[in-house]
């Protein structure tokens, strides 16, 4: 397994053979997806990009418009008191 | 830079409320959601809180509830930010109001995830804990906007006189 080295200002390096294998050149963004005690890493590249799930806000809107209402109260969370 | 929704944020554009007012807001929140350029960062805390205070609701509103909860997921980060961290954060928190926090455990801990996660902006409705005034205070942008209640809760963890 491949490793490298967080610094003091959180920065690391992506190996060389990373970045070729995920077709990373300079000034890639990469987005990073913590799983407990792993993470996923994935370039932003415009295919990626699309595949990300794009929501319908109106349509959602109008759905939430037509779904059946909630007493107000149990729509919040109550905190007990502390000093 | 992202924004940061707290439980009662999630819960209210998951299901729609009875009270006119709450609804109307929530709806807000949904057009606002819709043309935001921030992304959204959402922490396991919060979907936590959101998740089981659906088992509060009746059936039909619950599952309606979860699915678009699932929806907002799909689309919406994960914080990278992870909970020994975000603690840390709480606690430093803690340590700068000391007595005048008066903001309970949970929310004290999503402004400070939210911090710790760089978010610029807070969305709560939750004028009464405390949170909105305290992320207010740490720098970040409230939404909805800051209200009469939320600076009241400022003028107390700043100290003011008469707090």
């Amino acid at each position: 397994m491949l490793t490298s080295t967080v610094s003091d200002q959180g920065q690391t390096t992506v190996p060389a053979s990373v970045r070729k294998a995920l077709n990373a050149p300079p000034g890639t963004v990469l987005a990073w997806a913590v799983n407990g005690s792993t993470a996923e890493v994935v370039p932003l590249t415009k295919a990626n990009e699309r595949k990300r799930r794009k929501i319908d806000y109106e349509a959602l809107i109008k759905s939430w418009k037509q779904s059946p209402v909630v007493p107000d109260r149990l729509l919040k969370i109550r905190r007990s008191k502390e000093p | 830079m992202s924004f940061y929704p707290d439980a009662n944020f999630i819960l209210s554009v998951c299901a729609r409320s009875d009270d006119p007012e709450a609804a109307a807001s929530a709806e807000r929140a949904l057009r606002w959601l819709a043309r935001r350029e921030l992304p959204v960062s959402v922490s396991p805390l919060a979907v936590y809180e959101a998740r089981k205070h659906l088992w509060s609701l009746p059936d039909r509103a619950r599952e309606a509830a979860a699915e678009r909860l699932d929806l907002y997921l799909s689309e919406w980060d994960g914080v990278v930010t992870g909970w020994a961290e975000a603690i840390d954060s709480a606690l430093m928190i803690a340590s700068e109001f000391r007595h005048r926090l008066a903001v309970d455990s949970a929310d004290t801990l999503h402004v400070g995830w939210a911090q710790a996660e760089q978010c610029t902006m807070f969305g709560s409705f939750d004028t009464a804990s405390g949170a909105r005034a305290l992320a207010h205070a740490r720098g970040m942008k409230v939404w909805p906007e800051m209200k009469e209640a939320d600076f009241h809760h400022f003028a107390r963890l700043k100290g003011s006189p008469g707090h």
